[in-house]
């Protein structure tokens, strides 16, 4: 298919992907409420307030899906988290998202000693997963 | 290189601007809750009413008292139950929660309630502190944290969607034209507010060595609307993922705290009603958490020597502080903040995009339910006369109102305490801990002295 023959929206999307359509980004609120422990007790991810934000798992941020970045990664509908709450359910290999977080990338404890200055704003690179 | 294979175009699965409307819960809050009061209203210029249904226990002095009141009205509690299990249902369903999971939380939930907001009309209630907010609290954190809630319990456990649904249900008993009138005070004391604990917190925790998402994060949690303020600005300025969970275990430990000490310390105060609800409104983190310390405040008048103004007061003082003062800038702050994040703050590697358009995507949409539902009942009551208001309008319209409104800020208090793990309060580290707390201190000082020095005569009056 040649670029010029692509619709006018889809098209921008090509040249400007962003993280809304990357497989690495998850915005399913019911993961995103597994991975961020006590939001359910005040708070919800289906609040508009949340916007269109989602995880990114490779670089490991909350963003919002209109953020980029050179690791950008095309989805298919069927393999990343999508926007619809109900159907995201498997990676690229087939298997269940949450197993694959599980296995792979496991949810870091709050606790985790990166949240102090130094050593995290140095991190501009992010660590190269390969999928 | 034009040509690109099919297998490699990725174009972005994008839900319409309209799907948002029963994706996200504010909406589902303003269906339900507007849809009640144009229920309501259309029953009411039909000359009938919705007061059989919104049936709610009375005073009792004595338990069989009770109990034989619970059996007489079983039939219309049964049917207060079908009513919010199916328009709850509902909602939880789009949201994507099975309604097999959904109905059985929800059946005990209910019962929980019933007997909460049973308990809450004994006439001894205020003199053991006995208010239904804090005993759902505190009997929801011991089973949470004893016994333990299932998984297939969440569904049944959304504290958001009931809240906001109060929270509309809450606009139909206060005039537009009172909001109006005491909108821009609660605006400017809530900014000075906010403004001062975000700046604590953000440079006390930019002094220990935190990363500013980190800080940032922190600081609209504490000084903005907790949880959501928390996360909004999380993603706004593209933080790590574990910096919201910090935020928010924060928010939570110090939002449940005050339950218990803002009403305790504007006891001993002798507050009146409106002057307490404003404090709370200013000093609380979270909405539920604020309306259950206010309601359990406004429960004290009458009942407790020295306090003087209505028990609706504290719950409209602090609606207004909060939900209007503080909640519907979250999205500002998001925006200003990625403007910060993006153009001050050093790289992470990926690209926050600052949007003035997310002002409004991030806008906390319940708040239009909210408005809506008090110019509805404003427009039907301005036919009326003030004594007519109180014979007709009040008790077939408002009143059955409010008794659902009771009914969904009881289901939602006894959700937060069910729906809370204290050991995840345990996890945050000292250093967001020290530079939150900085926050908490100045923010209830603060808000203390504005509502009772500075405001003083305004919510005092505003509570009469």
């Amino acid at each position: 298919m040649r670029l010029s023959a692509v619709h006018g929206g889809a098209r921008a999307a090509l040249l400007e992907p962003s993280c809304g359509s990357c497989r690495y980004f998850c915005q399913s609120p019911h993961e995103i409420e597994s991975q961020m422990p006590g939001i359910r007790s005040l708070g919800s991810a289906h609040a508009s307030v949340r916007g269109s934000d989602g995880i990114c798992r490779r670089h490991e941020r909350y963003l919002g899906a209109a953020s980029r970045c050179d690791d950008y990664e095309g989805a298919r509908e069927s393999q990343s988290c999508s926007l619809d709450t109900q159907a995201v359910t498997v990676d690229h290999a087939g298997r269940p998202l949450a197993a694959r977080w599980r296995s792979e990338s496991p949810p870091q404890p709050c606790r985790r000693p990166g949240y102090e200055r130094a050593g995290a704003d140095q991190k501009s690179e992010p660590p190269r997963i390969q999928p | 290189m034009t040509e690109i294979a099919h297998s490699q175009v990725h174009a972005p699965k994008r839900e319409s601007a309209w799907a948002e409307l029963i994706r996200k819960d504010d909406w589902w809050a303003i269906w339900i809750g507007l849809g009640l009061v144009v229920v309501a209203a259309g029953l009411v210029a039909s000359g009938s009413s919705l007061k059989w249904l919104a049936i709610a226990p009375q005073k009792w002095k004595a338990w069989p008292e009770a109990v034989s009141q619970v059996r007489e009205h079983a039939v219309q509690y049964l049917a207060v139950f079908a009513l919010w299990a199916s328009l709850f249902g509902i909602g939880v369903s789009a949201l994507g929660y099975r309604l097999s999971r959904f109905l059985p939380a929800f059946a005990l939930l209910f019962v929980g309630s019933l007997a909460l907001y049973v308990l809450g009309q004994w006439d001894q209630a205020a003199r053991y502190n006995l208010e239904p907010p804090l005993v759902a609290l505190v009997l929801g954190l011991l089973i949470a944290n004893t016994l333990g809630v299932p998984r297939w319990a969440d569904a049944g456990l959304r504290v958001e969607l009931y809240i906001k649904t109060g929270i509309v249900l809450l606009g139909a008993s206060l005039p537009l034209t009172l909001i109006a009138w005491a909108g821009p005070v609660a605006i400017v004391q809530a900014a000075i507010v906010s403004l001062v604990t975000f700046g604590v917190i953000y440079f006390t925790g930019v002094r220990l060595g935190l990363d500013r998402r980190l800080a940032a994060t922190l600081g609209t949690g504490g000084a903005v609307c907790g949880v959501s303020g928390a996360i909004a600005t999380a993603g706004a300025v593209g933080a790590r993922k574990e910096y919201a969970p910090i935020a928010i275990s924060l928010v939570v430990f110090w939002a449940i705290l005050a339950i218990f000490i803002l009403p305790l310390l504007a006891r001993g105060l002798q507050l009146p009603t409106g002057v307490a609800g404003a404090w709370i409104g200013t000093s609380e983190f979270a909405d539920a958490a604020g309306l259950a310390a206010a309601q359990a405040y406004g429960g004290y008048a009458g009942h407790v020597a020295g306090i003087t103004g209505t028990p609706e007061a504290a719950v409209n003082a602090f609606t207004l502080m909060k939900v209007i003062g503080r909640d519907v800038w979250i999205g500002v702050w998001a925006f200003v903040l990625s403007i910060v994040a993006t153009t001050r703050w050093q790289p992470t590697g990926v690209q926050s995009r600052a949007n003035a358009g997310e002002i409004w995507n991030r806008f906390p949409k319940f708040v239009l339910g909210f408005l809506i539902a008090s110019a509805i009942v404003t427009v039907l009551s301005s036919g009326y006369s003030y004594a007519d208001y109180k014979k007709v309008v009040q008790p077939s319209l408002v009143a059955p109102l409010q008794a659902l409104r009771v009914w969904a800020f009881t289901l939602a208090f006894l959700a937060i305490g069910l729906s809370t793990r204290v050991r995840e309060f345990f996890s945050v580290g000292a250093k967001p801990f020290y530079a939150f707390t900085a926050g908490v201190a100045v923010n209830i000082v603060l808000g203390y002295l504005l509502s009772t020095q500075v405001f003083v005569g305004f919510w005092t009056r505003f509570g009469q």
